[in-house]
């Protein structure tokens, strides 16, 4: 699962929950049940508005249970362990330092084991797209990971640039270059295009000068 | 220079446009499907998530260790428990931070479903993506090209573009040319375009239409 999605299902469960727990509370507080007419089932939680939050028999209800307490020590430890985790895997953000190749020996035979600094691929891709037309500014950043590298490129667009061919240059050059000799079979790359801000010299047209 | 490349392009993909003629509804779904892939990481409002829970779990996890321990619970825990126990479901604080909960919990929700990264429009080739004031760039330029226009504004959203004109004399001419080039961009999903042109107020831009136009 990418981070994205990590990210996006975390979110989604906290804010389902609050949503769930919040709408509970309010519509029993608000008395929704009986203005409405609903009769909810006879385990459904905070069904009155007279009835406390959080009654003292309810809270330690299974106290005395064999199962408690490890249950109350483990949820609180696997939700610390979990958002520790997520943390020390976000900081990692950094990207491969290097990109391994895939070696051309048979599995078994000996051979030597290739890997090229990133930096060393930024430099190539970027030198190749700054060539390209149209672009005033190049950054390559290789993510993912060491044995499946990918590529980020932020272009800031030149006035008036033809953005379909830069695309298409971008992915038959750089690129595809970049992967042949690397020896990958795949390299997918991300493009992003920015301009220039749009200068507005409020139509400042001089008209010229007739002697 | 620009002349022959342009024409290449819409060249290579006639495909779209033929089978829009076939099924266009089906063709039009997979359009506006096409940006999909463009999805922000949320990073920061998880990290803040993440951070909150961090906090609430690890002091509920020492209270409870150290109360099992042989300790004695913390006093916000004790006090905690004994407003639960407490305050009725109707209590205004209970209310309001019910209410709070719900409000947080949608915009938690939104947030793990939005798209996200509205500045960004998606290109054809997956992966590409332009950003929208780049867009606004390219247009006004074309627009600030043409001599007889006197002003202009070009707001990009993102299934739409608007583009106001003041003081032209051919509006469906620069109608044609702001289409085109935003026909040269390939962008993924459908995109329309509003051209709009007022007249020149006179009286407020007098100075500058002499300037442009001297008398004769």
């Amino acid at each position: 699962m990418s981070r994205r999605a990590v990210n996006r299902t975390l979110l989604g469960l906290v804010g389902l929950g609050l949503l769930a727990g919040g709408a509970l509370v309010l519509l029993g507080g608000l008395d929704a049940y009986r203005h409405l007419g609903v009769t909810p089932p006879d385990w459904w939680p905070l069904t009155s508005p007279d009835q406390p939050v959080l009654s003292e028999a309810s809270r330690t209800r299974w106290t005395d249970r064999d199962w408690w307490w490890p249950v109350a020590i483990a949820v609180p430890a696997l939700v610390v362990a979990g958002c520790l985790w997520w943390l020390f895997s976000q900081l990692h953000r950094g990207g491969p330092a290097g990109v391994d190749l895939p070696s051309p020996a048979a599995s078994g035979e000996p051979h030597f084991a290739l890997h090229v600094r990133s930096r060393a691929v930024e430099e190539a891709i970027e030198a190749e797209t700054v060539a390209l037309p149209d672009v005033e500014r190049v950054t390559v950043k290789v993510t993912g990971a060491a044995r499946r590298p990918e590529v980020r490129t932020a272009v800031r667009l030149a006035p008036g640039a033809d953005t379909g061919a830069l695309v298409t240059a971008y992915r038959t050059g750089p690129v595809e270059h970049a992967r042949r000799s690397l020896g990958l079979a795949a390299l997918p790359a991300q493009l992003r295009l920015r301009g220039a801000k749009a200068r507005r010299e409020r139509s400042r047209k001089k008209a010229p000068r007739v002697q | 220079m620009t002349g022959p490349e342009s024409e290449r392009e819409p060249a290579a993909e006639p495909v779209p446009e033929s089978v829009h003629g076939s099924g266009p509804s089906e063709v039009e779904g997979r359009r506006r499907r096409a940006g999909r892939w463009l999805r922000s990481r949320r990073a920061v409002p998880t990290a803040l998530v993440v951070a909150a829970l961090l906090v609430a779990a690890g002091t509920l996890l020492y209270d409870v260790v150290a109360v099992r321990a042989g300790g004695q619970a913390r006093p916000w825990r004790r006090e905690l428990s004994e407003q639960l126990a407490t305050r009725h479901l109707d209590d205004p604080w209970v209310l309001g931070i019910a209410g709070g909960a719900v409000v947080l919990g949608l915009l938690l929700l939104w947030l793990a479903l939005a798209r996200g990264l509205r500045g960004w429009l998606a290109l054809e080739p997956r992966g590409a993506a332009i950003h929208r004031t780049a867009v606004a760039a390219l247009i006004a330029r074309r627009a600030q090209h043409r001599s007889d226009v006197h002003s202009w504004q070009v707001k990009v959203g993102r299934r739409r573009t608007r583009v106001t004109l003041t003081g032209t004399t051919d509006a469906a001419g620069a109608e044609r040319e702001l289409r085109a080039e935003l026909a040269r961009i390939p962008l993924a999903a459908p995109h329309r375009l509003d051209v709009r042109t007022k007249p020149v107020h006179e009286r407020h831009h007098r100075r500058e239409l002499a300037e442009l136009e001297p008398p004769r």
